[in-house]
Parts: C-alpha cells; structure tokens; sequence
C-alpha cells in the first residue's frame, strides 16, 4: 500500500538553515496492516506523515501509494489522491468551528462531488459508528475533546478511504477518552483499512501490528 | 449549496462585512443618485423646451436681407414645405398700453387661431385669439398673466378694456383672454428682456398699421423631426421660393437643445465617474476585508486541503464570497438610492424616473470590482501550503 525508499527531506536546501528531517528512510506498510510510527518530537514523524499524507513533497527518493508515484502528480491530483485514499485524524482534531458535527462530516464527500442526499445519510451513519447521532448537529466548541475526536473519526469513515493516518490522536485527550479512540482505530482497521498511527506514546503503539522506530529522521 | 455556504461564511464575520457591505452600498448608492439626478434634469430640460416651443421655427427677414415682404401666398407656401406642419402670418409691434391710466411698455402681436399650437400659447382665463376675430377684424386681445395681475391684482380681467398705442395713436382693444406668462415660443424667439406680451388678431393690426405684408411667419415643425438638418434644409427651401439667397433665416430651439442636453450629459457623466471612483475604493475595501479573512480561516484552509479540497475549490469559495458580499452591497445601495430619487421627485413633484441604466451598470460594474479585487484574496488562499495553514 505505501512503499517509500531512500526518501530523504530537507528543508531549505543550500542555505544556513537547512534541516534535514529525513534522511534515507525506507519503509513499507502493507494493506490492512495496523502500523505504529515512534519516535521523540523533533525526529522527522511528522515530517514522514505530511509526505506519506501526500501534504509535501519529498526532495529525493520514491514513494509509491497504491502503485502510484506521488512526486509526479499535479496539485490538484494530489488533492484528489488525499481525498479520496487517505483520511487524517490530528492531534488538534482539526474541525471547521463554524460547521456542525455533521457537516464537518460530509465536507469530504462535498469536494468529492457527491449529491447532497447520499452526503447526509453517509455523515449520519458515520456519526452513529461513533456513537454521536445525538450530537449531529452541534458545533465543535460544544462537544469534548474525546467527542471532537470522534467526530475526526466520523469524518474519516464517511470519506471510506482505505488509509487512516492518525497523527497523536490521543494527544490531547485523558486516558479514558484516548482508550475509546484508540479501540475505534483498531476496529477500523479490523474491517479492513490501513491504519498509520504517530505517536510518541510507547504504550499506544505497542498495539499496533509493527513498530517503526524513528530518530533524527532515520529509522532504526 | 456553494451559495448557502459563502452566505454562511459572510454572516460569519457580521461586523466586518455589514460595514464592507455598507462601503459598497455607499458607493452604489452615489452612482445610482447621482445619475438619478442626471436622468431627471434631463427629462426636465426636453419637456420644458418642448412647452417653450421646441417644434417651432421662425422664418423672418435677415439682417442683411433688406425688405423682403412675406405674404399670405408665402404662409401658404411654406405651410406645405414637407416637415412643417402649420404655418401662421406674425406681426410685431412695439406699442405702449394704456390700463387704468397706468401706461407700460409692451409688445403687440398679430396672430391667428394657430397661436397655441405654433407659439405654445396657452389661455389661463377666457380664450385665445379665433378665426372670427381674425375675419372680423376684431378689437379683440389676449394679454399676459404677469401684466393682469400687476395691473388689476388678480389674473382674471377678462371683459376689461386695454388702450394700446399704436402707429401713434391709442385703440382701445377688449381684453378676451389672459395668456399664461412665461416660456411661450414667441418670448423665447425674441429672448433678452421681454416686455408685456399683447396678442391681438393679425388682420386689425394690418387695418391700423397699414401693411399689408407680414414681418413674420411662424412655423410648427413635424415633432420629433425638427432637427439642424431640417433648419437648414428648410432655410433653403424657403429662400428658394421667395428667390433670395439667404434673405430669410430660421430661428429654432433645436441645436440650443442638443447643447444643452450635450452639457447636462457630460456634467452627469463626469459626477457619475467620480462617484464610480467609490465603488473601486469599496472594492479595494472588499480585498481588505478577504484577505483579513483568509489569514483567519488560514487553518480551516489547511482542513479542508488536507481532506482532499483543490485550489480551485478554495479559490471559488473566497470568490464567491466576494461578489456575493459587492452583490448584496450594491443592491442595499440601489434599492436606497432609487428610493432616495423616487423620494427626490416626489418632493419636488416632478414625475419619477430611475435611472435604469446606470442601476444596472452600477450593479455590474461593482460586482465585477468584487471578483476583481476578490481573485487576489482568493489565489491566496487556494495556494497556501496545507502543512503551514495547518501548523497555524
């Protein structure tokens, strides 16, 4: 599903600033593999999940997803390709504030193009998924983290893309709260999706299927 | 649903787009008033020529032309020139009248029947000079509204009796009618500082002055014809028939109203243009106002990227929102300037007109401002890198 190899990322090259985030990282996550990115901030997983996000570009290397190579596609492909293969579940939840519950949900489908009928009842099951059908028409400001985490959960099941990547999704949620979002990745991945997990927590990523150990932007 | 939600995100941020709004409705609302003023200045000037005696013309010798006599054939004659629809013998004299023992100056003048439609003379009280006055060779008059009222305090002196001095000596006329004063075609011909006006049937002032010829003759062009070209033509034509080379002139209203109407025109559009001068700054107004917004929604951008949005679809959003907002301002700014001219017109009972043209020209040319000044806001947004609108 995603296959990099000798992908290296430097930020502003040839200049005195120049940082090297990654350096010559190869990995490969297989459909239907629950896999977890570890390593301390500052060590370049973030910088892994914006390329594997399809967010940034690589400066050097490959990187295939679902057989296609990703430097050669336009903006606006790539656009299309984040849409539609890959959903983000943030730290920050990353919800439209002045949007309700459902229709952060089915702003995926929105630029997807679908008719507004099947954009409703797919953020309605969503939401129910989740356990939030109550909420649905609430504002982020008026749910708890743990509730606008799954309301980012909602919004990846209704855009059905077979790879979730989960950037500290627990991060700013209490323990009880990260359990529930983190037993919800699993059963998603249970049904069949790829699940990408970044974390610096050892105990969450433990879980997974497979550690990808990160630091100083290599993987060891 | 691309509209609901750029309504959703104007209603958003409330304060700052009711006053952008407002901006755009100001400048919108000066264009609108503005040429509203213009349309109606515009109507006034044609309709008053029109009663001052737009379609009228008068033929009569030229400085240079000597003595040249027209007659009752020449009436005829020119009656039947094509764009002239009546023609009318006019005798003028100065003379002095004799009311009440209070003598004044005034202006005595033959006519006929025909004096309403060709010297847009107009009975206030009583009735105008008729045909049997004319054949009678009646001691009848019409005199002003001005000269009844200052002599007798009121307008209606009709049935009184006027002495009017001419060829030396005084006649005493009925008075059967009083003329509405003002821009009667005659006054206007004569144009500098006009005295009492006296009309009295042409053939008694033939009887006493002893000429048999006419000074004048009045025509009444075909309306809507009557043109320059049509003068000159008819100046041709009129020379050609009494064999002169340029013994006879024609004084009309035409080319005074087409300079008029050319100076009321430019006067407008210049007013006009520098109110649209407004609508560019309310358009500068509605960038700021856009690109203020996309630095706050800079992370929502990143959202909606990051969740598979295109450039083009963030960029339709902000300009859509945009001209939506010039949009609502531009007709918040019509509706109250057409309110403020039809109010105008009512104020000033003149009949109302809305200057559609310049509503519609207004409405576009704002809205077109919008998505001008709205696509750089835009681009902004649609290329804003999602990894750093999503870091913010």
């Amino acid at each position: 599903m995603i296959k990099i190899r000798n992908l290296t990322k430097i930020y502003s090259p040839c200049t005195e600033h120049e940082v090297t985030a990654l350096d010559n990282v190869s990995l490969e996550v297989k459909k239907g593999e629950f896999a977890a990115v570890v390593g301390a901030s500052g060590s370049g997983k973030t910088t892994l999940m914006n390329i594997i996000g399809c967010l940034d570009t690589q400066t050097e290397g490959e990187y295939f997803l679902d057989g296609t190579d990703i430097s050669s596609l336009s903006s606006a492909k790539l656009s299309r390709v984040r849409g539609e293969k890959i959903s983000f579940i943030f730290q920050g939840f990353n919800l439209i504030p002045t949007l309700t519950a459902e229709e952060n949900v089915e702003l995926p489908l929105i630029y997807r193009g679908v008719p507004a009928e099947k954009r409703r009842e797919a953020a309605r099951l969503s939401l129910e998924a989740v356990g939030l059908s109550m909420r649905a028409d609430h504002l982020p400001s008026e749910l708890s983290g743990g509730q606008q985490q799954r309301v980012a959960i909602a919004r990846a099941l209704a855009a059905n893309a077979p790879i979730i990547l989960a950037d500290e999704p627990c991060g700013s949620l209490d323990s009880r709260s990260g359990g529930m979002i983190m037993e919800m990745l699993h059963s998603l991945n249970r049904e069949g999706r790829t699940v990408v997990l970044i974390t610096h927590d050892n105990g969450a990523a433990l879980t997974a299927h497979r550690q990808i150990r990160i630091s100083d932007g290599r993987i060891i | 649903m691309r509209l609901f939600r750029a309504l959703k995100n104007i209603r958003r941020g409330k304060g700052r787009s009711a006053l952008t709004l407002c901006g755009v409705a100001v400048g919108v609302f000066a264009v609108v008033v503005i040429s509203g003023i213009g349309v109606v200045g515009t109507d006034r000037v044609t309709s008053a020529m029109v009663t001052m005696g737009i379609n009228s013309a008068l033929v009569e010798a030229s400085e240079t032309g000597g003595s040249i006599s027209l007659t009752d054939e020449d009436v005829t004659a020119f009656s039947r020139l094509e764009g002239v629809n009546k023609a009318m013998p006019l005798m003028a004299s100065p003379s002095e009248t004799k009311l009440l023992d209070v003598s004044r100056d005034c202006y005595a003048w033959g006519v006929d029947r025909q004096a309403k439609d060709i010297i847009s003379l107009e009975a206030i009280h009583g009735r105008l000079i008729g045909d049997g006055d004319v054949e009678a060779h009646a001691m009848t008059c019409v005199i002003d509204e001005v000269f009844a009222t200052q002599s007798y305090g009121r307008s209606n002196i009709t049935g009184k009796k006027i002495r009017l001095l001419l060829e030396g000596g005084y006649y005493e006329f009925e008075i059967v009618g009083v003329a509405k004063s003002g821009m009667t075609g005659l006054q206007n011909m004569m144009s500098g500082i006009m005295p009492d006006f006296v009309y009295i049937p042409y053939t008694t002032m033939q009887d006493i002055t002893g000429r048999t010829s006419y000074d004048k003759i009045a025509l009444l062009l075909d309306g809507g014809s009557a043109d320059e070209n049509l003068t000159s033509d008819l100046t041709r034509e009129v020379n050609q028939l009494k064999s002169t080379k340029s013994g006879l002139t024609i004084t009309n209203f035409q080319s005074q109203k087409g300079q008029l109407n050319n100076i009321l025109s430019t006067v407008t559009t210049v007013l006009s243009l520098i109110a649209g001068i407004s609508l560019v700054v309310s358009g500068i107004t509605v960038m700021t106002t856009m690109l203020v917004s996309v630095g706050e929604r800079t992370r929502e951008i990143g959202i909606k990227k990051s969740i598979g949005a295109k450039n083009k679809d963030i960029m339709w959003e902000f300009l859509l929102e945009s001209v939506l907002l010039t949009a609502m301002g531009s007709i918040t700014g019509i509706a109250l300037g057409t309110l403020v001219c039809a109010a105008g017109c009512i104020a000033f009972s003149l009949p109302i007109a809305v200057p559609i043209k310049s509503i519609l020209l207004s409405f576009c040319f704002s809205s077109a401002m919008g998505a001008l000044f709205g696509v750089y806001p835009a681009m902004k947004a649609a290329r804003l890198n999602p990894i750093e609108a999503l870091r913010t």
